[in-house]
């Protein structure tokens, strides 16, 4: 490759190019983990595959009644909040509790005027096995049923058919959960792409405009790589550190960035986030993750603000620069455009939804291209 | 004699929004995907934090507002609570100064709020569970009074078996729970062998019975079949069956859509006063409570009415006739009629002229204390020990010792749970 292109304009364009994208996937994979944090999605989704387990409509659902039983209660952060994991030991082990339990007799005692347990199975197999056969008659009922049959034809030992039952629930629920885990990286793809749409419409960021500007602008292009280069060679440091995130490697290496310029105080949304972690503030004991994730979210911004990207909502960017502009369009250039501003906002949506740890790759591999046809610099104290 | 007693409210709730669809709060929000996003986001603790930050603001720019807030800050931290237990405990602080206490329990089947719509919520056999475990617990096994949900629309279920299976000193359910608003009618043929087993072993039943409150959410084709809507009535030669019939075949026919498209509306045909007279005929000893007494809007629309002949009803003509002054016919037309005060309370007008009322009718035998934990709360003087309040101040002693002591126990005393 030769010299004149690796120091090309359009080399150092694309540099600057990524290193925006890579700071805006950065704030909304961060956007993204906070909105996570909110609605509990993976305690939710555990809820939702575990209720139906056992839903067929008619019986009661056991998987529910686990949420009640003081193994998995113990689980919760709080009364209000779902617990985020249950291991397949723990859910095995109540699941045969419940069903047995429900097998269990009771009568009114008259002497103490209240409702007592009466004499039960006390081979908890067997309880199992009769609390299925209270249920109503449906193919959960059968599943069941069968499980029961399949653990006493391997064994008749009272000790041996529990952990072979055991081992079967266990590999029901793994099963299951495998497929929760396709629908959450699923979930998540969807809910990045919404992000990613809502900050490159809150943040103005046209990338087409903002592609010619950095490659009609040398002094701003010239800038912003030093901090490319910065960046990367952060990122290259943390990528040593294996014992954290994607995700949190790039963070790091854009924590550690210096701009050399004062933060400024006149982006909305990072007034917003600064007021929400004042809230957040509030219940730091109960939620130190989320004030952290808050806290990343507010250092890439003021990155964002540091660097003089042109995006924004600005009399420079458009749509403003529309209506600004002294020369006048026709009337299909204005549609024009208006049409390249949309494709402009759609191209960065799609860029920076494919997540910080991709950005930060292929900005650290343009910073080792370009370098790679460098001239090395010539040390005069030699 | 009610030295004896315990002091009894005779109407409560303690299902949480686990036990309710997640499309729920399209009875407030018409627009599905919204009421289920509300309702995803009411559950959330953050949203919590967000409320009271709010709640502290108001503080000084608006006290009277900042009671509303709190009013259903309130509402939503007990509706989102954990566990039925967490509620129960909640409502059960406000009766402790008072003595020996017990509280009615009402579970609800809430499946089938709208044919077409599904929801991760727990049904009703898991919510009766949960409250079959509370009641062995030794903790509540005297406090609690549970009465149990039935819907002629449950699936594969004998309705028969399951509220004998339930009503009976070793499971601990009292009595019955049926809300028609949900969409179908009380005299419903499915329900029969439910009336004549209660009728005959004295089994209290507990009925929603005001114009307001939830309601089926579906729409109304989804419910009437398009009109082709086929009533199968217990007791079709019922004196009250023709202007049922022709209630129904009314609505039906009704060219306004805003009536027809307004679920609250439409659904007072499924709840309507006159619906249990079909019943009643046939089974006269049946005791059922009409709770509410029909609601206060009713019940200050009954005294207007009185005063002036002239004062129109809300509704289209054949969806109107009072249902306070419906209630009070039944009470006194059949002897096991109950009515309770319930969600009324938290009317003060209501209140007064229902005071006035009984304090010279023979009914009050048959009035009840109640208070609907918890759906109150969003009243502005709706929180239980505030409820109690009003019900301990504006009632003489004599009233107080029957609606909370001796009527609610001739109420729930039956064949089975004596």
């Amino acid at each position: 490759m030769s010299s004149a292109l690796l120091n090309s304009s359009l080399l150092q364009t694309l540099l600057c190019l990524v290193l925006c994208f890579a700071l805006l996937s950065l704030l909304v994979s961060t956007l993204a983990e906070i909105v996570n944090s909110y609605y509990n999605e993976r305690g939710a989704q555990l809820y939702k595959i575990i209720s139906r387990l056992f839903d067929d409509n008619i019986n009661i659902n056991f998987g529910q009644l686990l949420y009640n039983h003081p193994m998995i209660t113990s689980l919760r952060k709080n009364i209000n909040s779902l617990p985020q994991y249950i291991s397949d030991t723990m859910f095995s082990q109540v699941i045969i509790e419940i069903i047995g339990n429900y097998s269990r007799n009771y009568s009114f005692d008259e002497t103490a005027g209240a409702i007592k347990l009466a004499s039960s199975n006390a081979d908890i197999f067997e309880r199992f096995k009769e609390g299925v056969s209270k249920m109503h008659y449906t193919p959960l009922k059968l599943m069941l049923m069968n499980m029961a049959d399949r653990t006493e034809s391997l064994s008749k030992d009272e000790h041996d058919r529990l952990a072979i039952l055991e081992s079967q629930i266990q590999h029901w629920y793994n099963d299951q959960m495998d497929r929760t885990s396709g629908w959450f990286k699923d979930l998540m793809r969807k809910r990045l792409r919404w992000i990613a749409f809502v900050v490159a419409i809150t943040l103005n960021v046209d990338a087409i405009h903002l592609f010619s500007t950095l490659y009609t602008n040398p002094a701003l292009r010239s800038d912003i790589t030093a901090i490319a280069e910065q960046v990367a060679d952060n990122y290259e440091k943390q990528k040593a550190d294996t014992t954290i995130t994607a995700l949190q490697r790039a963070y790091n290496a854009a924590a550690a960035a210096e701009t050399g310029k004062p933060t400024p105080d006149t982006n909305v949304l990072n007034r917003l986030i600064q007021k929400a972690t004042q809230v957040e503030q509030m219940k730091t004991q109960q939620d130190s993750a989320r004030l952290a994730l808050l806290k990343s979210a507010d250092t890439t911004l003021n990155l964002i603000g540091e660097i003089n990207f042109p995006i924004g909502w600005t009399k420079r960017t458009p749509p403003i620069l529309f209506f600004t502009h002294t020369s006048h369009y026709s009337a299909w250039a204005c549609i024009w455009q208006v049409l390249l501003y949309i494709i402009g906002l759609l191209i960065t949506a799609f860029s920076i939804s494919v997540g910080a740890p991709f950005w930060f790759d292929v900005l650290l591999k343009l910073v080792n291209v370009r370098r790679a046809g460098k001239k090395p610099t010539t040390n005069t104290s030699n | 004699m009610s030295d004896h007693l315990p002091f009894s409210n005779a109407h409560s709730h303690i299902f949480t929004s686990q036990h309710a669809p997640d499309y729920f709060l399209r009875t407030a929000i018409k627009n599905d995907w919204l009421a289920r996003q509300i309702d995803k986001m009411v559950k959330k603790d953050g949203t919590r934090t967000a409320l009271k930050s709010v709640d502290w603001i108001l503080k000084f720019f608006s006290p009277n507002y900042r009671n509303t807030v709190r009013r259903y800050i309130e509402f939503v931290q007990i509706g989102t609570s954990a566990t039925q237990e967490d509620v129960f405990n909640m409502e059960s602080r406000a009766y402790m100064r008072l003595g020996d206490y017990r509280i009615v329990v009402l579970t609800q089947v809430l499946d089938y709020l709208d044919y077409n719509s599904t929801s991760n919520h727990k049904k009703i056999q898991t919510q009766v569970q949960e409250i079959i475990e509370l009641k062995r617990n030794e903790l509540y096994h005297d406090k609690l009074i549970p009465f149990l949900g039935i819907d002629p629309r449950m699936q594969g279920i004998d309705l028969l078996q399951w509220v004998t299976s339930h009503i009976n000193k070793d499971v601990g359910f009292y009595g019955i729970k049926i809300y028609p608003a949900y969409g179908f009618f009380p005299f419903d043929v499915r329900l029969d062998p439910v009336w004549k087993w209660a009728a005959e072993n004295d089994v209290p039943v507990m009925t929603h019975a005001t114009r307001g409150g939830s309601f089926y959410l579906g729409t109304f084709d989804s419910i009437m079949n398009q009109g082709g809507f086929r009533i199968q009535s217990l007791n079709p030669n019922s004196s009250a069956m023709p202007r049922i019939l022709n209630r129904i075949s009314q609505l039906v026919n009704e060219s306004d859509k805003s009536v027809k498209k307004n679920n609250e509306t439409w659904c007072n045909v499924f709840g309507h006063p006159d619906n249990y007279i079909p019943v009643l005929e046939k089974y006269p000893s049946l005791k059922i409570c009409l709770a509410h007494l029909g609601g206060a809007n009713e019940v200050k629309l009954s005294a207007a009415q009185q005063l002036n002949p002239a004062t129109k009803t809300p509704y289209p003509g054949y969806l109107g006739g009072n249902w306070y002054t419906a209630i009070l016919d039944l009470m006194t037309n059949f002897p096991n009629v109950y009515s309770d005060i319930s969600y009324t309370l938290s009317d003060k007008d209501a209140m007064n002229i229902i005071t006035t009322y009984f304090n010279n009718s023979p009914l009050i035998d048959k009035l009840l204390y109640g208070t609907d934990f918890y759906l109150t709360q969003q009243e502005t003087t709706g929180d239980e020990p505030g409820l109690i309040n009003i019900f301990l101040k504006d009632f003489s002693e004599a009233q107080i010792s029957k609606l909370a002591y001796v009527n609610p126990d001739n109420y729930l005393r039956s064949a089975i749970q004596v």
